[in-house]
């Protein structure tokens, strides 16, 4: 339900429930890509050194280089859990569209693709795949069936803002109580202001307008979470 | 069922489930018990059936959060993708790359004429009017390859081991770099494939004519002689992958293109692994072979059996178990 909402993936499980993963916007997955280009550079300086021991040493230079170059969100995506070091900094992962772990294939896929992304200069094709697409899928995400997601769990489990417990008027849809639980869970990140024109739109419900109407409308959400 | 009880009477099963995803995923297994893994399955089953009924009975985000990560981490473990190795890389390279190359027989003759083709072409006219050579190429990386050709031979014995290393790292580098660029750029409905292609088989015939022109041709047939069946074939191998990866968008069947692409990428992924296997081997002749200073004759056999070894491999390799 909040699927329709929120930027949240669900996948159906052959166990018959419904899992939510939750999608990294364009923003985190630029952080981490940014980070792992330092990462990278620090790499090749590090590298670079090898060159001082002649011939053997520069050729083992240029093999780093080459799997450094082709090999390094690859190698890490596989055998780390799907990080990256830029994405582990930033709790991202990279996951299958079933939620299932990458493979090589898979990685192997959505990473050599970055050659198409970059077209036609600073990954163009891929920001405009990812705004276009629900899930911020760049071209390689949608060649390889790939999700970049959110895997900690920060953010998530905040309780909800202290208010006196109030039983709704009305008996309320499922979709509507998961609205007001999620107005109530959001509701520290806004503005007093923002919040009262917000739980406006609840008056009808709550009977109340202004900072009251918010206090209502919080009520209702731990009422409906099983405060009594 | 309230909230509570429903908690309560399941407490220690989700302890547990996530006390041993916890283990598994850290890599630490010494704390567990010997059957511990067994239970896995089961506790992560049931994980996805109380979630199934904390959502639908609407017991609090904060427990369906919970939940939906136990069996997301659950799920992670227990379909994980299989891992022998060993087994794959032999039944990959000695079966099923040779017939997936045979499988897309049209595709890899169109795509051998189109790299042929322009080389030929611009070779013998670049052996015919030099002048026109600098269209295509500039004069300091001609340079450069005259320098690595010099009849006088500085360059191919003046090699020592570490030289030998150092060539194969760049070779390795440079060449299955361009492999992975030609198949990459196939995703623009093949065309950059087909560029990429036409490009490269223009360079090596603008090479290639102007060795001939200033009289270096034994040099640089003797050094190409037992790489090129490898470096050349797996160039037009890789270009098929990608113009079948452009060819998923281009006309995807009775499939959406998104559906064509999932369905079939890793088909064309498995051709550019098996091209880039092939450069691999290339750069290896090409670092410790090719420059060795050893008669001509033998290098022209040695080649020979190479363009043998690669037909036949492509031919026949993979037919005997298909019966």
């Amino acid at each position: 339900m909040s699927a329709r909402l929120d930027t949240l993936a669900v996948v159906e499980a052959p166990e018959g429930v419904e899992l939510s993963l939750r999608v990294a916007g364009i923003t985190a997955r630029a952080l981490a890509f940014g980070i792992d280009l330092l990462v990278r550079l620090a790499l090749y300086s590090a590298l670079s050194w090898l060159s001082l021991f002649g011939g053997p040493g520069e050729a083992l230079l240029l093999l780093s280089v080459f799997v450094v170059e082709w090999f390094y969100p690859v190698l890490f995506e596989v055998l780390w859990a799907g990080q990256t070091p830029g994405k582990r900094v930033l709790g991202l992962a990279v996951v299958r569209d079933d939620g299932t772990p990458v493979g090589w294939s898979a990685s192997v896929l959505r990473n050599f693709l970055r050659v198409v992304d970059f077209l036609p200069g600073l990954y163009g094709a891929a920001i405009v795949s990812s705004l276009l697409s629900r899930d911020s899928k760049r071209i390689g995400d949608h060649v390889a069936g790939t999700l970049v997601v959110h895997v900690d769990g920060r953010g998530e489990l905040r309780a909800l803002p202290a208010a006196a417990p109030l039983a709704p008027p009305i008996s309320l849809v499922p979709e509507e109580q998961a609205a007001l639980l999620e107005f109530a869970a959001r509701s520290p990140e806004w503005k007093a202001d923002r919040r009262a024109e917000l739980a406006q739109q609840l008056a009808p419900l709550t009977g109340a307008s202004g900072a009251e109407g918010v206090q209502r409308a919080l009520g209702m959400a731990r009422w409906i979470e099983g405060a009594r | 069922m309230k909230r509570e009880p429903f908690i309560a009477a399941r407490k220690q099963r989700w302890a547990r489930l996530e006390s041993l995803l916890a283990a598994l995923r850290t890599g630490r297994r010494d704390g567990l018990e010997r059957d511990a893994l067994h239970e896995l399955p089961r506790l992560y089953r049931q994980a996805c059936q109380d979630l199934a009924l904390a959502r639908r009975r609407m017991y609090g985000r904060e427990l369906v959060q919970r939940l939906n990560q136990m069996a997301l981490r659950g799920r992670e473990q227990l379909y994980r993708p299989s891992s022998r190795y060993l087994h794959e890389v032999a039944q990959f390279f000695g079966v099923d790359f040779p017939r997936l190359v045979r499988e897309e027989w049209r595709l890899f003759w169109i795509c051998s004429l189109l790299f042929a083709a322009p080389l030929v072409a611009v070779a013998v006219t670049a052996n015919k009017r030099p002048d026109l050579l600098y269209a295509v190429m500039d004069p300091e990386s001609l340079e450069r390859f005259e320098e690595m050709y010099a009849p006088d031979g500085a360059t191919s014995s003046g090699r020592g081991v570490g030289d030998n290393v150092r060539m194969f790292a760049f070779y390795v580098r440079n060449n299955v770099g361009i492999d992975f660029q030609i198949f990459a750029s196939g995703l623009v409905f093949g065309i950059g494939s087909l560029l990429s292609l036409i490009y490269n088989g223009v360079h090596f015939g603008a090479v290639a004519g102007h060795f001939v022109a200033i009289g270096y041709e034994q040099q640089l047939f003797t050094f190409v002689a037992g790489h090129s069946s490898w470096e050349l074939v797996a160039m037009v191998i890789a270009a098929v992958a990608g113009m079948r990866l452009g060819s998923l968008l281009v006309a995807p069947g009775r499939r959406s293109r998104a559906r064509a692409l999932v369905e079939d990428a890793p088909r064309c992924l498995r051709l550019l692994l098996g091209a880039a296997a092939m450069t691999f081997l290339a750069a290896f002749i090409e670092g410790f072979w090719s420059a060795q200073p050893l008669p001509g004759t033998l290098k022209y056999v040695v080649g020979a059996l190479m363009w043998t070894l690669v037909i036949v491999y492509l031919w026949l390799g993979g037919r005997r178990r298909a019966a």
